[in-house]
C-alpha cells in the first residue's frame, strides 16, 4: 500500500469541479481505491501495489477522467536524433537503460515536489528500493548529447553527487552521502560503478545512486528533461518509463525518442510498441457471471483508460500499465469500471459431498471425553523456545525444526512437545483457584525425511495439578480416554527425566510406544515456578488417525 | 404460617426457640447452644424471611497503647521538655528530662505552638503556657466510648492518634434483634416439629419417610456456580466454522506447516521478488527443501518466465529453482491448496475447506503474534463465475451472523478478479473488511492441469474470534497466555442464522 498526498481542490479542478468526497470515496471504492483520509483540504489515497501508474496525482486525475466519461488517448512520441550509447562494460553492473526526452514543461515548486514524491515511491515500491531499478530526470539543456551509458573504475567516477559541495569519487560517494551509504549495497563487490557521460565530458550521474549537482539538479524554471531508467529487469524499467513519461506529458510535456545504440544493434526509447488483445463478451461473461454487450463492455474498458481500436474489442493495453499479463487482468477492470456490487451474486450447485478426516473426529471425541471429566482445553502455539521444551523439562536438547531468525525474541523453534506448553499455561494461571486440569490435542513439528524435511505428528497431553494428587489420578484419565477412543492401553514402567523415578510409565497401544505418564519431576516444576504436584502424560495418536489421501476422502 | 415452618433450617428453629427467651446475641449463643457463625447465619435467614430484624451496631473504644500508658506516669515529652526550659534555655544536648528519641518531636511540638524557639544554639522559650489538655486526655479512665467525647476532646484525640503507639482503637460490635409481629407468630407454633433435611438410604429402606415431612427449600435463591471442562473458546469458533463449511458440502483438506517457497509462493504464480517474501514478513528456516517431482516445476517456472501456454506474458525473468527451495513456515494456507493441487487428487467438482496455523515473523504484541490461523474454502467447477464467488461469500457471511454486506476490488498475485468482502459493523457505523477473495489466476492452476473455474476464499481466525468474544487482545485468545478463569467462564458462540 502507497499513500498518495494531493489537494482535494486540485484534484477537482482537473477532474470535476462537481466532485464531492462521497462521490470520490463512491468511485475509488469500485475502482479499489480508498481515501485514507481527509483533512481540510489535504486527501490521502491509498493505492495497491499493483498499481504503480497511480501513485501520482496525476495518474489518479488520468483514471478518474477516463472514469467519469472522458477517453485517454496518450500521448505522441515524436522522433529525435539524439544517440546514447549503452557500453558492454555494464553488462556485469547494472545491465539495461531506457530513456526518453519530455519538453516544454511547466513546472513549479508543488510540482516538483510531486514528481520527486513519485520518483521516490517508485523506487520504493516497484523498483523494489532499488534493487529492480533507477530513475533518473536531469534538465536536458545541460547534456551533450550523444551521452554514453558506461562503468567506469569507481575511483574514476569523479564527479559532486547532487546536494553535494565538492566532487567525490565513486567509494566516497558510497561511504560519505547519505543516500550512498543507503543504497551501497547495490555495488557492493563491484569495481567499476555505472555512470551516465554526455559529449563534454561531465558525468551526469551514478545511477541507480545520485545525480550530479552540475546536470542533474531539475529546478522549478527546467523546460526541458531527459529521463532514464536503469537496472536490471527491462520490463519492469520500460513500465516505469512509460509511467514517468505518461505523467510528465499529462504535465503538458512533449515526449520525444531517443536512439540507443548497444554494441551492434540500434533501438528506439521510450519503446511504442502496443501491448494489443482482444476481448471477447463470451469470455467476460464467463468469467463475471454477466450478461454484458460488446459496446457495453467497450465503454468500460474506456472507462478505464484502454484504447478501443474496433468494434470486435481489440485493445490497446496502456502501456504503463505493469499489471496486465493475461485477459484475466483487462476482466478485472471491466469488474473495476461496472461497479463490483452491480453484479447480482448467485450460488450455482456444486455437486459434492463433504467429509472430515478421521483425525478431527478422533480430536472431538478426545476432546469432549476431556471434557466431560472436567479438563479444560489449552490452545497454544507451535512457536516455542528450546529452552521450554528441553531445558525446562529436565532433557537434553533433542532434534527439532530450527526457526531462523525471529523477530519474536522468546521462540526459536517449532515444538515438538505439549507437555511444556502445558506447564507453561499453568505457570500463566498460577493466581486461579486449584485443581487445574488441562489438556491440549494439537500437532507438532518433528524432523522426518520428507520434501520439507518434517512432520507434523498428532499428540494428546494432560496434566492435573493440585494439592494432592497422585499417579493414580492421572492414570484413570488415561484408561478412561482409551476406553472412550477405543485403544488398547498398556504401561510399563521406565525411567524419564521429566517424571518422578519410579512413578512414571511408558505408554504402549498396541503394543506401540507412544508416550509417558507420570508424576512431574519437582526439578521440572522448580524451573517452571509451580509450586503444586502435577500429574501428566503425553501420547502420539498419529498412527490412529492416518487418514486415507485427500482424494480417498471425497 | 405452616409452609414459613417447613421451610425453616434446623438452625433457625434453634434460633427462634432461644428468641422466646432473649433478644441479645451472646444469651442467643448459649441458649441455642450453637456457635457465634451458626447464630448469625440463622438470625441472617430469618431476618431475609422476615421473622426478625437485624441492625449490625459497631461502637469503637479507645484505649492507650504502649507509650500512652508510660506517658500518662511520666507526662508527655512536650511538657516535661517545657517544664524544664521554664527553669533556663539550655541546648538540645543539655536537656535531661526528655530521651533523645523524644526529643524531636517534643522541640517539633513546642516551636509549633510557637513557645520555642532556637537562638544561638540553644532552646529559648519565648513566654505563654503550653496547653495540658493532652495530658488531661491522657489521664482519663480507658476504655472511652469514642462517640462520647466532645468536640474539643476530639480535636485533642486526633492530635494524639497521629502520634507513635500513643493510642489504640477497638471495634466492638453488637446486634440489636428485634422480633417481628409475624416472628411473634411462629414463636406461637410448635418448632420441634421433626423435618427431615436428606433423604438417605435408610430412609428409603426402612420406609420412615412416609411418615416424615421434608424441609421445604428456597428454590429461588443463588447456588454456587460449577466449573466444568470446556473446549478451548477458539476450539469452538473453529468447530463453527467447520459446521458451517460442512453445511455448505465443504470437504476438510489439510498441509503441512512447515513448507518450501515453492509451495508457499512460486506454486501459485507469486514473482520471485514479490516484497511479502522478504525476510520480515516470512519466518525463512536454515534449511533447503525438495522440489516436486513429475514436470510440475518446469511447468511453474515457464509461467513465471513466459507465461507458458495461458495466453499470458508471464513475469519476463529468469525462475530460479533455489529461490523456491528455501524452507519456511507457511505465511497462508493457500500452500496447502497448492500442494493438494499439484498432488493431483483434486478432481473437479470439488470443495474444501481449511483451517490451519500460519505463521508471520513478527514480535508479540497485543494486536501481533507470530502464528495465528487461516480459514481458507475453494470451489472447483465448470461455470463458476465471479456472481459464485459473491454468492458463496454472502451465504457463508450469513451463516456467521453479517447480513449487510459489501465487496470491493482488490489485488492479490494469484487471483484474479480479487474481491475484499466487507461486512457493515453497526456499532462503529463503519464496513470492516474480514475476508478477502477471489478466482485462482490461469497461470497458478496451469501447472496442474486445471482448466476449470476455481473460486477461493479466506479469513483470519482470530479476527473473527475476537469479534464474536469481544476480547481486543491477540494473546488473551490464542496461546498459554489464555486466562484460566476465561477459559472456565466463556459464554460459547453462538450461530444467529
Amino acid at each position: 500500500m502507497v499513500t498518495v498526498d494531493m489537494s482535494f481542490e486540485e484534484l477537482k479542478n482537473q477532474v470535476d469541479s462537481s466532485l464531492t468526497v462521497e462521490k470520490l470515496d463512491e468511485i475509488l471504492l469500485n475502482l479499489g481505491l480508498e481515501i485514507d483520509a481527509i483533512e481540510g483540504d489535504n486527501l490521502k489515497v491509498e493505492i495497491g501495489a499493483d498499481r504503480p501508474d497511480l501513485i501520482s496525482m496525476q495518474g489518479l486525475v488520468r483514471l478518474l477522467r477516463a472514469y467519469l466519461g472522458s477517453p485517454y488517448f496518450g500521448f505522441e512520441v515524436t522522433a529525435s536524433d539524439r544517440v546514447v550509447t549503452i557500453d558492454s562494460s555494464v553488462k556485469d553492473v547494472w545491465p539495461h537503460m531506457v530513456c526518453a526526452v519530455v519538453k516544454g514543461l511547466t513546472l513549479s515548486d508543488d510540482r516538483l515536489k510531486e514528481i520527486i514524491n513519485f520518483q521516490e515511491k517508485l523506487h520504493a515500491t516497484f523498483g523494489r528500493k532499488r534493487k529492480k531499478l533507477g530513475i533518473g530526470i536531469y534538465p536536458l539543456e545541460k547534456i551533450t548529447f550523444p551521452v554514453d551509458y558506461l562503468a567506469l573504475p569507481a575511483k574514476d567516477v569523479v564527479f559532486t553527487p547532487l546536494g553535494c559541495e565538492g566532487s567525490m569519487n565513486g567509494h566516497e560517494i558510497l561511504e560519505k552521502t547519505e543516500i550512498g551509504k543507503t543504497y551501497a549495497h547495490l555495488l557492493e563487490g563491484k569495481e567499476s560503478f555505472p555512470v551516465f557521460r554526455d559529449a563534454a565530458g561531465h558525468i551526469l550521474s551514478m545511477p541507480p545512486i545520485v545525480n550530479s549537482e552540475y546536470t542533474g539538479r531539475v529546478v522549478p524554471e527546467t523546460v526541458d528533461v531527459f529521463v532514464e531508467c536503469t537496472g536490471r529487469d527491462l520490463v519492469a524499467m520500460k513500465h516505469t518509463l512509460q509511467i514517468v513519461v505518461a505523467m510528465l506529458a499529462d504535465m503538458g510535456g512533449k515526449v520525444e525518442s531517443l536512439n540507443i545504440i548497444e554494441g551492434d544493434s540500434k533501438s528506439v526509447s521510450p519503446d511504442t510498441t502496443a501491448r494489443v488483445k482482444k476481448i471477447s463478451p463470451e469470455y467476460v461473461n464467463s468469467i463475471l457471471g454477466t450478461n454484458l454487450s460488446a459496446d457495453q463492455i467497450a465503454t468500460l474498458l474506456q472507462r478505464t483508460l484502454y484504447k478501443v481500436i474496433d468494434s470486435d474489442i481489440t485493445v490497446q493495453i496502456p502501456a504503463f500499465r505493469t499489471d496486465v499479463w493475461h485477459e484475466i487482468d483487462i476482466v478485472d477492470d471491466i469488474v473495476r469500471a461496472y461497479g463490483i456490487n452491480n453484479i447480482a451474486a448467485r450460488i450455482s450447485a456444486v455437486a459434492t459431498m463433504a467429509s472430515t478426516f478421521r483425525e478431527t473426529k478422533t480430536k472431538d471425541l478426545v476432546r469432549s471425553s476431556l471434557v466431560s471429566i472436567g479438563f479444560i482445553e489449552a490452545f497454544t502455539l507451535t512457536l516455542t523456545d528450546s529452552r521450554d521444551q528441553f531445558d525446562k523439562m529436565n532433557l537434553e536438547v533433542g532434534d527439532h525444526i530450527k526457526l531462523g531468525s525471529a523477530e519474536e525474541k522468546s521462540v526459536n523453534m517449532c515444538r515438538v512437545s505439549l507437555l511444556p506448553e502445558l506447564l507453561k499455561s499453568l505457570r500463566e494461571n498460577r493466581q486461579h483457584s486449584l485443581p487445574w486440569k488441562m489438556f491440549e490435542v494439537g500437532d507438532v513439528v518433528l524432523p522426518a525425511n520428507t520434501d520439507v524435511l518434517s512432520k507434523s505428528e498428532l499428540r494428546l497431553s494432560g496434566v492435573i495439578a493440585n494439592t494432592e494428587v497422585s499417579y493414580t489420578d492421572i492414570k484413570q484419565v488415561l484408561d478412561y480416554l482409551a476406553k472412550m477412543i477405543d485403544l488398547k492401553v498398556s504401561i510399563v514402567a521406565c525411567k524419564h527425566p521429566s517424571y518422578i523415578e519410579g512413578r512414571v510409565g511408558r505408554i504402549l497401544i498396541d503394543g506401540m510406544e507412544v508416550g509417558f505418564i507420570g508424576e512431574i519431576n519437582p526439578l521440572v516444576l522448580e524451573k517452571w515456578d509451580l509450586e503444586v504436584a502435577v500429574v501428566g502424560f503425553e501420547i502420539s495418536l498419529q498412527q490412529f488417525v492416518d487418514d486415507k489421501t485427500l482424494a480417498d476422502v471425497d | 404460617m405452616a409452609d414459613i415452618l417447613a421451610s425453616l433450617h434446623p438452625l433457625e428453629r434453634k434460633v427462634l426457640a432461644a428468641l422466646r427467651v432473649t433478644t441479645d446475641f451472646l444469651e442467643l449463643q448459649k441458649g441455642s447452644n450453637l456457635s457465634e457463625v451458626e447464630v448469625m447465619r440463622a438470625l441472617q435467614w430469618l431476618a431475609a424471611k422476615g421473622l426478625v430484624t437485624l441492625d449490625k451496631k459497631e461502637k469503637i473504644f479507645v484505649n492507650l497503647d504502649k507509650n500512652g500508658l508510660i506517658y500518662r506516669e511520666k507526662g508527655l515529652p512536650e511538657i516535661r521538655l517545657f517544664s524544664e526550659l521554664k527553669t533556663g534555655s539550655r541546648a538540645m544536648t543539655e536537656v535531661t528530662t526528655v530521651s533523645r528519641e523524644e526529643i524531636g518531636i517534643s522541640v517539633g511540638t513546642l516551636r509549633k505552638s510557637g513557645l520555642l524557639s532556637m537562638q544561638d544554639g540553644k532552646l529559648v522559650l519565648s513566654g505563654g503556657e503550653y496547653s495540658n489538655l493532652g495530658q488531661d486526655f491522657l489521664q482519663r479512665n480507658f476504655p472511652l466510648e469514642l462517640d462520647t467525647l466532645n468536640a474539643d476532646e476530639k480535636k485533642v484525640y486526633s492530635d494524639l492518634k497521629k502520634r507513635k503507639e500513643l493510642v489504640v482503637e477497638s471495634v466492638e460490635k453488637s446486634y440489636l434483634i428485634e422480633v417481628t409481629s409475624e416472628g411473634h407468630s411462629v414463636l406461637q407454633l410448635n418448632l420441634d416439629v421433626e423435618y427431615l433435611e436428606g433423604l438417605t438410604p435408610e430412609l428409603l429402606s426402612s420406609g420412615k419417610w412416609k411418615d416424615a415431612k421434608f424441609r421445604h427449600y428456597d428454590v429461588t435463591g443463588n447456588v454456587p456456580s460449577v466449573t466444568a471442562g470446556r473446549i478451548h473458546p477458539l476450539t469452538a469458533v473453529i468447530d463453527l466454522i467447520r459446521e458451517v463449511f460442512i453445511e455448505m458440502g465443504f470437504s476438510e483438506m489439510k498441509g503441512p506447516m512447515v513448507e518450501t517457497a515453492f509451495w508457499c509462493m512460486d506454486s501459485m504464480w507469486i514473482p520471485q521478488d514479490h516484497p511479502a517474501r522478504e525476510e520480515q514478513d516470512t519466518f525463512y528456516l536454515p534449511y533447503e527443501g525438495e522440489l516436486p517431482r513429475g514436470g510440475i516445476v518446469e511447468k511453474v517456472a515457464r509461467v513465471h518466465e513466459d507465461g507458458g501456454d495461458t495466453g499470458s506474458s508471464g513475469y519476463g525473468y529468469k525462475w530460479d529453482p533455489a529461490v523456491a527451495r528455501q524452507m519456511l513456515l507457511r505465511t497462508h494456507t493457500t500452500a496447502s491448496t497448492f500442494r493438494n493441487f499439484g498432488s493431483g487428487k483434486v478432481k473437479s467438482p470439488a470443495k474444501y475447506f481449511y483451517v490451519g496455523r500460519v505463521f508471520r515473523n513478527e514480535a508479540i504484541d497485543a494486536t501481533h503474534l507470530p502464528e495465528f490461523h487461516q480459514v481458507e474454502g475453494f470451489v472447483m467447477d465448470d461455470g463458476l463465475t465471479l456472481a459464485d464467488l459473491m454468492g458463496f461469500i454472502k451465504a457463508f457471511y450469513a451463516k456467521l451472523g453479517f447480513d449487510k454486506i459489501r465487496f470491493k476490488p482488490t489485488y492479490n498475485p494469484y487471483t484474479e478478479p480479487s474481491l475484499e468482502a466487507h461486512y457493515f459493523d453497526e456499532k462503529s457505523g463503519k464496513w470492516l473488511e474480514l475476508i478477502n477473495s477471489g478466482m485462482f489466476r490461469p497461470e497458478s492452476l496451469a501447472p496442474y492441469g486445471i482448466d476449470k473455474p476455481v473460486i477461493a476464499w479466506g479469513l483470519g481466525l482470530e479476527r473473527l474470534a475476537m469479534l464474536m468474544y469481544k476480547q481486543g487482545r491477540l494473546r488473551d485468545i490464542f496461546g498459554a497466555t489464555c486466562d484460566l478463569d476465561w477459559l472456565r467462564n466463556y459464554e460459547p458462540p453462538r450461530r444467529k442464522d
